[in-house]
């Protein structure tokens, strides 16, 4: 069901209201839709796997499972700075294919959960952020902060992960 | 439903176009209600039933319309309300049968054995003719066709045994054969239980053999996906021929022609007909009810009791109605049930197989009844003559013999003494027995007169209940199961070894351990225990038996020795072990070629044999055993052995072997896994090509297995493949690759050495060697491979030497070996596939590790050269 709901919430733009985690990455506010998190873990001991992208950090164990994790700030090719106690991993469940898989995905900073309704989200402007806007569903407008609104699913496609790492074997 | 002889049987060509034209001459005249008309509609109703291929609801529409014209001729019913009605319900046939006219072409009508009795209400009214239920109910189907894969590898077994004369062997075809064309006639294949029929007429009167059995086999294996489709309902001339050799073939449509002889007529008393159908039916259930109970408790009274009566009323209602089939067929049954009545004879599971194919032949022959009129006539079950005749054999079987002469685990004395007989008379008969008296202990105690036939038999009874708790798989398919999709089962094993994780994690908690009192310790051992138990059940949950794997082959051996005109004898031990679900089902193929192999290389002709010196069958053994947690399959043959000359021979002509080395035996052997190297001087279809062995071994390693051979000329071959038990679990060398910590799989290791800088060669385009036996092996330095971080402090490598994927020698360089250990493999999720990489595992500390891929590494080693 919770599927069925993403896709009903990533598929039209008035549906993109709701509730969204929030999250630093270096200065910048970002949001994840509330649906898409499954967990919040501590950091722990990541095992990297050879040959794969910078960005991906590596394998870890969550209860029994091993779920590949990302660091996100690499991923939108900010500067990399070390882990402080604050480093969290937020696990996500993506959808892959026909089913959902779980990765894990390293931030700096979690925020708090916000309600976000439709008329203060607005589309994302063309310009100004070194971020691709492919992966933003919009821009949230809370107060005086601006909170980019992504959507892990275009983030964290693991066909993403396969090519990129093609790539760096080369 | 009645089978005459009619003149359309001889004119097979369109029985339903016939049909059709006389329900179309017959509806003209049916809105007058003309007599002729009803008639006519009658006689075309009955030949509809007759109609081999025509679906069972079809027969059942006619059937009802039938009876409805009944009663209109005999005034039951208005003609006024019921003209109309008729009308309709022949319109509907009409349509029905112009549908089947246009789905297949008109052919033979098999004599049909009378179906299963279907009353009316199952196959639901008037409207079943409805192209929607002309299909029939997939479900069950395809649950049919799901258990016959299963069913017909015990059917195989079993036509081999019978082949060798062991009587349960033929019993199971026997019964098979009748379970079958029952299940035929139940998902409404009249043609299909049609040609059952014929098979089982045909075999009961030794027309085929196992060749045409084995046919059948194969026939109905290639068939039962199609089943659902049109073309998969019927059953064609070619079919046939190929079951029954050319000349059966022939005889058995002359003997439809000849009906008649085997055709009975009736000439009672229909009016009591009705009663009896209905009454016969009640006590054939009785009877099989209570002899299923007789199969477990030979002796209980009340079902034996039940048995007798029942046969004793049929033959007494027979009797009257002048049915002398049934008549003396109950006879033959009741006598046999009197003496066991009377303790004169225990009942043994021959005896109840006989008297349960006599239940299913009352069956038969009161379904034929159905319908029937005075002067009409049915079709008395061909093997009729023979089951008397059996019945007979089995009334004056040398009583309780087969049971006490086959070394019972509790001798028979021992049982009677725990039945309250006196001890003394038991010695008695003992001393009896050993003065040169041939009789079982049983009966000369009963002519003694020291003991009551009832104790005997009670014992007996409890004889036969130890020797089945002692054989529990002699019983084929007894075994009571659920059926779990494997995904679910897949999960919860997971689920349990996550929990074996964790809880190893908090048992290797430094803060739990620090300050642990006795308490504590002992309730973690007992989780502990607990949990081992656990993982230890959930393993087995994907573990099944070989034996279906091994019985394939002895169809193989058969067929094959038979091309190749050598005499050979396979046996086996150790069906039962238990393999992954997974590895089973991979293991069938190179198992194949490894048998094909045995008997087409390994077994020498008779001839050859017996100028060696040896019995001129031979035989190859199939052996299955667990050792030292790993999993054995071996085929041994007693042929020539191979030949390690020409071996070494070949292996130096095609360049794989050195001719001034010295190879141990086995090395030498192992060369037959050398893609293209074969020693057979021929190439047959059997095998010679070469490519056979190779892949034989890429199979096995794929499941991470191992093949080893053993041989001595002139003596036989033994090939023996070492399997883990599960693939979820492997053994693994722990090594430190920079400050990276990477598991290796133990079995694709071949050895381990220190590495010496010194000894190191470049060679350009290949990069660094080093020299290893005599060879020059290419080194990878993981550390590089991988881009893993270099150690700060210097220290001496390791060299894993190991095998790529196409057999070369390669040395992966590590750090150190840290441990040996058993992990449990884990796919990367949504990390997909990682090169070099093929899983990862959970370390006791809670972290990941991954597993290296031999070949990988190499591949990718290589890419970057």
């Amino acid at each position: 069901m919770a599927e069925a709901m993403n896709k009903e919430v990533s598929q039209t733009g008035a549906s993109r209201a709701g509730k969204y985690l929030t999250f630093k990455l270096a200065e910048e506010e970002f949001g994840l839709e509330i649906l898409k998190v499954q967990e919040i873990i501590q950091l722990q001991a990541i095992t990297r796997v050879p040959r794969t992208p910078e960005y991906v950090r590596g394998v870890i164990n969550l209860r029994g499972k091993v779920i590949p994790v990302v660091d996100l700030r690499l991923k939108f090719g900010m500067n990399h700075t070390t882990d402080t106690e604050r480093t969290c991993i937020v696990v996500v469940q993506i959808r892959h294919g026909d089913g959902i898989v779980v990765t894990g995905t390293i931030i700096d900073e979690v925020r708090e959960v916000l309600d976000i309704p439709a008329a203060s989200i607005e589309d994302t402007p063309s310009f100004g952020t070194s971020i691709d806007t492919e992966f933003i569903l919009g821009m949230g407008k809370i107060g005086q902060s601006v909170k980019i609104l992504l959507d892990i699913d275009k983030v964290l496609s693991s066909q993403d992960l396969t090519s990129l790492k093609t790539a760096a074997g080369a | 439903m009645a089978l005459r002889p009619i003149s359309q049987m001889n004119n097979p060509l369109n029985p339903i176009e016939k049909i059709l034209a006389d329900l179309h001459q017959a509806q003209e005249g049916l809105p007058g209600g003309d007599q002729l008309a009803l008639a006519g509609l009658l006689a075309a109703f009955d030949e509809v039933c007759q109609v081999g291929h025509a679906p069972q609801a079809m027969k059942t529409l006619a059937r009802r319309l039938s009876s409805s014209v009944f009663a209109l001729v005999r005034g039951e019913t208005q003609s006024a309300a019921e003209l109309p009605k008729l009308c309709q319900g022949v319109e509907k046939l009409v349509k029905a049968l112009e549908q089947l006219v246009g789905q297949s072409a008109p052919q033979m009508p098999l004599p049909m054995p009378p179906e299963p009795a279907m009353p009316a209400s199952m196959k639901g009214p008037a409207s079943a003719v409805d192209q929607a239920e002309l299909i029939q109910d997939l479900e069950l189907l395809k649950r049919f066709v799901e258990r016959q894969s299963q069913d017909l590898e015990g059917f195989e077994v079993a036509v081999l045994e019978r082949e060798k004369g062991v009587p349960e062997g033929s019993e199971i075809v026997n019964r098979y054969l009748h379970t079958l064309k029952g299940e035929f006639g139940v998902l409404d294949l009249p043609q299909w239980s049609g040609l059952i029929h014929e098979v089982e007429t045909a075999l009961a009167q030794r027309q085929i053999g196992t060749e045409g059995l084995l046919r059948l086999k194969d026939l109905l294996e290639e068939k039962a996906g199609v089943l659902h489709t049109a073309a998969g309902r019927e059953v064609d001339e070619s079919m046939l021929a190929k079951i029954f050799s050319a000349t059966i073939a022939s005889e058995s449509q002359a003997g439809q022609a000849a009906e008649p002889t085997g055709v009975s007529t009736f000439t009672g008393d229909t009016s009591f007909l009705v009663d009896f159908i209905a009454e016969g039916g009640d006590h054939i259930r009785n009877i099989e009810k209570s002899l299923l109970r007789l199969e477990t408790a030979p002796t209980d009274e009340e079902s034996l009791n039940v048995v007798f009566r029942s046969c004793h009323t049929l033959k007494g209602l027979a009797g009257f109605l002048e049915l002398k089939e049934i008549q003396e067929l109950a006879h033959a049954a009741e006598s046999l049930m009197d003496r066991a009545r009377n303790h004169k004879i225990i009942l043994q599971p021959q005896h109840v197989d006989v008297l349960l194919e006599t239940t299913d032949a009352f069956r038969v022959l009161v379904d034929g009844l159905e319908g029937i009129q005075e002067g009409g006539s049915y079709l008395p079950p061909a093997n009729l003559p023979v089951l008397i005749e059996r019945l007979r054999e089995a009334d004056s079987l040398p009583p309780m013999e087969a049971i006490l002469h086959d070394q019972p685990a509790r001798r028979m004395g021992e049982l009677l003494v725990d039945q309250g007989v006196d001890p003394a008379a038991v010695e008695r008969a003992l001393s009896v027995q050993r003065s040169g008296d041939s009789r079982p202990l049983g009966e000369i105690l009963l002519d003694q007169g020291d003991v009551e036939a009832r104790k005997v038999g009670q014992a007996l009874g409890q004889q036969v209940q130890n020797k089945r708790a002692q054989a529990p798989q002699a019983a084929m398919g007894v075994e009571e199961s659920v059926r779990v999709p494997v995904q679910r089962l897949d999960l919860l094993i997971d689920a349990i070894g996550e929990a074996v994780i964790a809880q190893s994690m908090v048992w290797a908690d430094p803060r739990l351990m620090a300050n642990l009192d006795l308490a504590v310790e002992k309730k973690i051992a007992q989780a502990s225990l607990m949990m081992r138990q656990i993982q230890e059940l959930s393993m087995s949950l994907r573990m099944v038996g070989i034996r279906s794997t091994f019985q394939k082959m002895s169809r193989l051996v058969r067929d094959l020795a038979r091309k190749l005109e050598k005499q050979i004898d396979l046996s086996m031990e150790g069906e039962d072990t238990e393999l992954d679900k997974t590895v089973v089902e991979n293991i069938g193929d190179p198992l194949i070629h490894m048998v094909r192999n045995s008997v087409d290389h390994g077994v020498e002709t008779p001839a050859e044999r017996v100028a060696a010196g040896k019995h001129s069958h031979g035989t190859v053994h199939l052996r299955a055993f667990h050792k030292a947690g790993s999993v054995y399959i071996e085929i041994e043959d007693n042929g020539k052995g191979l030949d390690r000359e020409a071996i070494l021979r070949k292996a130096i002509a095609a360049g794989k072997a050195r001719a001034d080395q010295n190879y141990t035996d086995s090395e030498v052997y192992q060369m037959v896994f050398l893609p293209g190297l074969s020693t057979a001087k021929a190439v047959t279809d059997v095998s010679g090509r070469g490519v056979g062995m190779d892949v034989v071994k890429r199979n096995i390693e794929a499941l991470r297995g191992t093949v080893e051979i053993r041989s001595e000329k002139g003596k036989g071959t033994c090939f023996s493949i070492r399997l883990p038990l599960t693939l979820a679990i492997i053994q693994g060398m722990v090594i430190q690759v920079g400050s990276e910590k990477y598991i290796i799989p133990t079995l694709s290791i071949l050895s381990t050495q220190l590495l010496d800088e010194a000894c190191v060669k470049t060679v350009i385009g290949k990069g660094e060697m080093i020299h290893y036996h005599g060879e020059l092996v290419r080194l990878l330095r993981l550390c590089e491979v991988f881009g893993a971080r270099p150690l700060e402090e210097s220290n001496q490598g390791v060299v894993l030497v190991v095998e790529d994927s196409v057999g070369h020698k390669v040395g992966l360089v590590a750090d150190r070996i840290l441990e040996q250990q058993q992990v449990v493999i884990k796919n990367l999720g949504a990390m997909g596939h990682v090169p070099g990489v093929s899983g990862g595992a959970i370390m006791s500390d809670g972290s990941v590790s991954l597993i290296l891929d031999v070949g990988g590494v190499v591949k990718l080693a290589s890419g970057d050269l």
